[in-house]
């Protein structure tokens, strides 16, 4: 039974699949890799204004974590000397 | 060491903070004037629109990157040549921020071209050479944490910052032939022909505020290099302690 | 200047006899190059002509075969603790550098001239008529490729990660040489003359000198201690 379901399956699914590695006409020159549009599309100004605010809120997110990231790596390196001085006093 | 003793160290690292500090101050003040001046004093672009005014963001951060690649292949050759610890302290911090500002670049730069272009990413001269200089920051850091002894892995990461730093016009040179094989259009720039002088003035403060944020964010991250060597080297001076004790039969 | 060959040369020798003894890596990378062609006979979508991205192909081929080379380059002489051997010998440092380089750029040439016929026989692509043509440009591209590939071998080679860190490396700083390369392949390949690439030869000796001159001058510094 199962066979039989696989057959079936395989027999719908076969020229599907052979006519769609024939149909593809034959490209005979490379496309262009990526095609910047000539003209730049017209402002749409509630995506534009969104886009800005993604913009200047990820820089300086990026800017504040790297000052926070800075901030917790003066905290621990304190914590080890303090840790070390301490370890020697004792 | 780049310290004689524990005076000359914390009296250093006292100038480091005061210098740190005061361009801290004088950069809050320049990013403060640059946002004002991006968000109310600058005219919306006539062609591009409001989008435009992430080039405030992304022209300064894009100079602000290739510098500091700048300052880590100066400090690069300068270790390989004379060998001190501080030059390549200065080639960390710089190569770190490199890759942070590198980073705002990268994003900043396809939310204006979705608009532009209408593509998130095009093979684009100057957005392809950030992205290699992003590879290459990245690279750099990559390479200094995978090697065991430390002496070594400032060697080997002033060796790639000399030769990226070799390798960078080449790339850019490259990049330029390979569009120019693909005639496109001309990509708007920022001072195009509708750039009146607001835009100027504005893109230059932007520019200072980010130079300043910068070279505050250096001296800062300057400085936290310099107690992290001081903390490895009372780490080192410990252990040596601890493993001489028993051989020595007490030296206390 | 002839001492300074004579050491070039000894040093290249040196390699190439250990190569021709076990030929671990002509036939790794010949192998690895013949399998990626057949990789690439299955990704290609049957409606796109091979010849138009022959030259892509190939230069895929031949820098990650090359890469798997020349990561193998130095892991042998750390591994057999030999590269210190050499530093002890009284020769320059510079002289080492072009030695390790002329012998896996010999290596890489060799897998090179497996790659094309086996490229032209399985996908059809001839050499456009231009054999000299073609040789010079990959092999003008090949001396880039392998200077920057011997100078970051020698670096990943002596860290945690080795020969997985090489293509970080190397990939980023290669691009002028792949933009160059493939584009003269590409042309001479599709049947455009010789002249028509001439400024892409010119820009590639321009580079291979840069580079050469540069790793060499920077070899030293990877390998003192």
């Amino acid at each position: 039974m199962r066979v039989l379901l696989l057959l079936l399956a395989l027999w719908g699914a076969a020229p599907h699949a052979v006519a769609a590695q024939t149909s593809p006409p034959v490209v005979e020159q490379i496309a262009p890799a990526s095609p910047l549009p000539t003209r730049p599309a017209p402002p749409r100004t509630l995506r534009a204004h969104w886009h800005v605010f993604v913009a200047f809120a990820l820089a300086w997110a990026l800017l504040f974590g790297y000052v926070l990231s800075l901030g917790r790596r003066f905290a621990r390196l304190e914590r080890d000397v303090q840790g070390m001085h301490g370890g020697r006093s004792s | 060491m780049w310290w004689k003793n524990e005076e000359d160290l914390v009296e250093s690292m006292t100038g480091t903070w005061r210098w740190a500090s005061g361009l801290a101050v004088l950069a809050g003040l320049g990013v403060l004037a640059a946002f004002w001046m991006i968000f109310f004093y600058v005219p919306t672009e006539a062609s591009m629109g409001v989008v435009q005014r992430i080039f405030y963001v992304h022209v300064p951060a894009a100079w602000v990157a290739f510098m500091a690649f700048g300052i880590v292949a100066l400090c690069s050759i300068g270790y390989l040549w004379l060998r001190d610890e501080r030059l390549d302290a200065i080639s960390v911090s710089a190569a770190e921020l490199g890759v942070v500002f590198t980073t705002i670049v990268l994003v900043t730069g396809p939310l204006w071209g979705k608009l532009a272009w209408g593509a998130w990413w095009v093979w684009e001269p100057r957005l392809t050479l950030t992205l290699l200089l992003w590879f290459i920051y990245i690279g750099y850091f990559v390479l200094r944490g995978a090697t065991d002894n430390p002496e070594r892995g400032k060697r080997f990461a002033a060796v790639l910052g000399v030769v990226g730093a070799v390798d960078i016009p080449l790339i850019h040179v490259s990049v330029n032939w390979f569009r120019s094989q693909h005639p496109q259009a001309v990509v708007l720039r920022p001072e195009g022909p509708t750039a009146g002088p607001e835009i100027v003035i504005t893109l230059l403060v932007s520019l200072l505020a980010f130079t300043l944020t910068f070279f505050a964010l250096l001296l800062l991250r300057y400085g936290l290099e310099k107690l992290r060597c001081n903390a490895e080297a009372l780490r080192f001076a410990a252990e040596s302690t601890r493993h001489a004790t028993p051989v020595g039969g007490g030296v206390g | 200047m002839r001492d300074y060959l004579g050491h070039v040369w000894a040093v290249a020798a040196k390699d190439l006899a250990l190569e021709m003894r076990s030929r671990e890596r002509l036939v790794g990378m010949g192998t690895f190059a013949v399998l990626v062609a057949v990789v690439w006979s299955f990704s290609l979508d049957p409606a796109v002509r091979p010849r138009s991205v022959a030259g892509a192909m190939i230069w895929v081929t031949i820098f990650f075969a090359g890469m798997l080379g020349l990561g193998r380059s130095f892991a042998l002489e750390r591994e057999q603790e030999a590269l210190t051997g050499v530093l002890l010998a009284p020769v320059d440092r510079g002289a080492i550098f072009l030695g390790k380089f002329l012998a896996n750029l010999l290596i890489l040439l060799a897998v090179e001239a497996l790659i094309f016929p086996v490229y032209g026989l399985f996908f059809g692509i001839g050499l456009g008529g231009s054999l000299g043509g073609v040789a010079l440009v990959v092999g003008l591209a090949s001396v880039g490729f392998v200077a920057l590939g011997t100078l970051f071998g020698a670096v990943a080679a002596h860290t945690r990660l080795g020969e997985t860190l090489l293509p970080i490396l190397l990939l980023p700083l290669l691009i002028p040489v792949v933009i160059f390369g493939v584009s003269a392949t590409q042309r001479l390949l599709i049947g455009r003359p010789v002249a028509e690439v001439m400024g892409s030869v010119r820009m590639l000796a321009a580079f291979d000198l840069i580079y050469l001159f540069v790793c060499t001058l920077a070899f030293g510094s990877v390998v003192e201690e």
